[in-house]
């Protein structure tokens, strides 16, 4: 205690942050872990315990299976897509072009757009009958590429993925423009003396040290993946049926359409539990790198 | 640690003080408030164009009878009131409702008075009241044997709008279709000579629904619609499948990308011609005037099938714990009145629930839509798709079965699926009994 004067003031500074967060966030999140082990349904609180019986219901539910798959999905396209289109943005920006500003703004703008505008522009990209898509590739005699978009459960969440790849990937653009400027020059004019080629200088000099920026982009990207509902909801309603169904939809359904109060708790712990998958790791390597 | 303890002690108290402050604010306000004007906080989720403007209409009116109330609205945007809804949830649940707020009658009230969240209101319902609502209606916002809203229109959901230049190109009277199958053989002389017969736009999936009901009562009759309302559906019936078969038919007879389109994207192919006709709601008839056509003129309504009225309501209600009690009593006694009714529903495009309100001011299809409910011959049915008929959990999954069906053209799966969430959902949320006939 009298290792630090300032200790009260400490204290006394840190005390109402504290507070709030523990109360809104950490409070708040036990409750809904605890809400998943009742009964509640309806808007009249039930809290009659049931251990894990959502948890059993949730397991046997068709409907959870598709939207975890679809979760899955995004995790396994929508990342590594989003970060590999905006690694190639920043690669060819980085090249000195003229009008590179004009350029970087116009990547970079869908993502300072609402989830709503962009998924409202999507769908009527995405119509069949009168979207841009479909029309652009009749005109150019391009009958193969035509296809039935969103309408089709078959390739829904495909279109989606792209979707939102195009718009995540002027985000991941910055992140990688950031990384690679500051990369040293002396970097460069080594490699280059040494006799590499513009691929190899890539390669072997750039891409190696973006690896903090591809974990930042990783980690937000990952979490997004988990928890797409606005521009899912805008676009497809989750549907055609269920075909578009992620967990946050689900537990969107549950909670607020049924009023299945516990039910859509234990959808909600589930997610908890995936984000937590992600983010820890990336909190335990940013610590053990640090002190490195 | 005595310097601690000294700090912690100054920090609580001037938390102390400031709450203290604040709380003496805040119990001064309402008094003062009080003691000249009343206030009436409302929420509704009328923002669209024409929507708005009938609220404000009836909202002045209000006004001039009351001058002493104010109204505070809360308007919240997103059709059939979604986004308003979950606010709904919240303040509800936080024990902070409103004075009064808008809510479709029927089912859509379930969850609020099954959490005794709203108060009778029998004493609003005077006789004059009950002698001039449709009885059909007046069930719909009758709970336990009492009394929670006060419908203030009638929008209709089993109406077919059709294209009058492709009838009269192709021959077709209007006034022959009054049937289901009379509707098909329709489309099937549409479809030789290369029309689409319908237009749908199912996206949001609701439209969907709204088709399949109108199939529930026009393939099995008023009598099978209440079964099917009330949860008396047994596996494998032959009437659910035949049902879900004209589903199917009236999708086939359909624009092939219908899961990508809004319902208004549909009203806009039968304005454009290229669809000849679309299965909607009478707000359909708000789209098209907006777009410049005439009623009977250029566009013109069918209802399917005849006889019938498939009853979108809107109504308010009195939150349990509302602030302003009294002042919501006067606004629902006043929107129950002809008054109220005929200045509101002109504009908005639907009909006045009371049968004794006179039809000047209302376009020709409002007018024959009006007679018709006033006819001892129509039968009225609660919308499922709209939040009335059925519970909203079994209303959630039905949205989801049957936009899928729209696109897998399962029917045995469909049917299989509706009888597990009319088990799952509809039943253990069960808490009236329909009486249609």
């Amino acid at each position: 205690m009298r290792k630090s004067p300032d200790l009260p003031y400490i204290l006394l500074f840190l005390g109402p942050a504290v507070i709030l967060v523990g109360v809104f966030v950490y409070v708040a999140v036990l409750w809904n872990i605890y809400i998943s082990l009742t009964d509640w349904r309806g808007l009249l609180p039930s809290y009659r315990f049931v251990g894990l019986l959502q948890y059993k219901q949730l397991f046997h539910d068709p409907v959870f299976w598709t939207s975890l798959k679809n979760n899955i999905l995004l995790l396994l396209l929508f990342v590594p897509g989003s970060i590999l289109m905006g690694l190639i943005l920043a690669i060819m920006l980085d090249r000195k072009i003229k009008f590179e500003g004009g350029f970087r703004t116009i990547y970079a703008l869908p993502f300072a757009l609402s989830f709503v505008v962009t998924a409202t522009l999507w769908a009527w990209m995405y119509d069949p009958s009168s979207g841009v898509l479909n029309t652009l590739f009749g005109k150019l005699h391009l009958e193969f590429l035509k296809s039935r978009w969103i309408t089709d459960p078959n390739i829904a969440m495909y279109c989606i993925i792209i979707a939102l790849i195009w718009q995540f990937s002027g985000y991941t653009m910055i992140i990688y423009l950031a990384g690679i400027r500051s990369i040293p020059i002396d970097h460069y004019e080594a490699a280059v003396i040494d006799g590499a080629s513009t691929w190899q200088v890539y390669r072997y000099v750039v891409i190696p040290q973006l690896v903090k920026p591809t974990l930042s982009a990783f980690v937000v990207l990952m979490v997004f993946s988990l928890k797409a509902f606005d521009f899912i909801w805008v676009l497809t309603r989750g549907g055609p049926g269920t075909s578009t169904f992620i967990l946050a939809i689900q537990m969107y359904k549950e909670t607020f359409a049924k009023t299945n109060f516990a039910y859509g708790a234990a959808i909600a712990t589930i997610l908890l539990l995936m984000a937590l998958a992600v983010v820890l790791p990336y909190l335990y390597w940013s610590y053990r790198g640090e002190k490195e | 640690m005595r310097q601690l303890f000294v700090y912690l002690l100054i920090g609580i108290l001037a938390a102390a003080i400031v709450s203290g402050c604040v709380s003496q604010k805040e119990t001064t306000t309402p008094t003062a408030t009080q003691a000249q004007k009343e206030v009436l906080e409302i929420y509704h989720w009328w923002t669209a164009g024409g929507e708005k403007e009938a609220f404000d209409a009836i909202a002045k009116k209000f006004q001039e009878k009351y001058p002493n109330i104010e109204i505070k609205a809360n308007p919240v945007s997103g059709g059939a009131g979604v986004n308003m809804k979950m606010i709904l949830q919240s303040l509800m649940l936080a024990g902070k409702p409103p004075d009064t707020f808008q809510v479709h009658a029927g089912y859509e009230m379930a969850r609020y008075i099954k959490a005794d969240q709203l108060s009778p209101i029998d004493d609003i319902w005077t006789d004059d009241m009950k002698k001039n609502y449709p009885d059909v209606i007046e069930q719909m916002v009758i709970f336990n044997n009492h009394y929670y809203a006060v419908p203030i229109n009638v929008h209709r959901a089993n109406v077919i709008w059709y294209n009058k230049k492709i009838f009269e190109k192709y021959g077709i009277d209007p006034a022959s279709i009054k049937t289901i199958d009379d509707l098909f053989a329709v489309a099937e002389k549409l479809k030789e000579n290369g029309v689409t017969p319908f237009a749908l736009g199912d996206r949001n999936k609701w439209p969907a629904t709204q088709v399949f009901e109108v199939m529930l009562v026009a393939v099995g009759g008023i009598d099978y619609y209440q079964k099917f309302i009330n949860g008396e559906i047994s596996d494998n019936d032959p009437t659910l499948k035949k049902v879900l078969e004209y589903f199917v038919k009236y999708v086939e007879y359909s624009n092939p990308d219908h899961a990508a389109k809004t319902w208004d994207e549909a009203c806009a192919m039968v304005y454009k011609g290229e669809a000849a006709m679309t299965l909607m709601g009478d707000w359909a008839n708000g789209y098209f005037k907006a777009k410049g056509w005439k009623p009977n003129v250029d566009y013109g309504a069918i209802p399917i099938p005849a006889g019938v009225y498939d009853l979108v309501i809107d109504t308010f209600v009195l939150p349990a714990k509302a602030a302003h009690p009294d002042a919501a009593k006067k606004w629902l006694s006043f929107i129950g009145t002809v008054e109220a009714q005929n200045t509101f529903n002109p504009i908005k495009g639907s009909i006045p629930p009371r049968m004794d309100a006179p039809a000047d001011p209302y376009d020709p299809i409002q007018k024959s839509f009006m007679e018709e409910l006033k006819s001892p011959n129509t039968k009225m049915i609660p919308s499922i798709a709209h939040g009335s008929a059925v519970p909203e959990a079994f209303a959630a999954d039905l949205n989801d079965i049957i936009s899928e069906l729209a696109t897998s053209k399962d029917v045995n799966k469909a049917m299989t699926e509706i009888v597990n969430a009319m088990k799952k959902d509809l039943i253990p949320n069960k808490i009236k009994e329909w009486k249609l006939s």
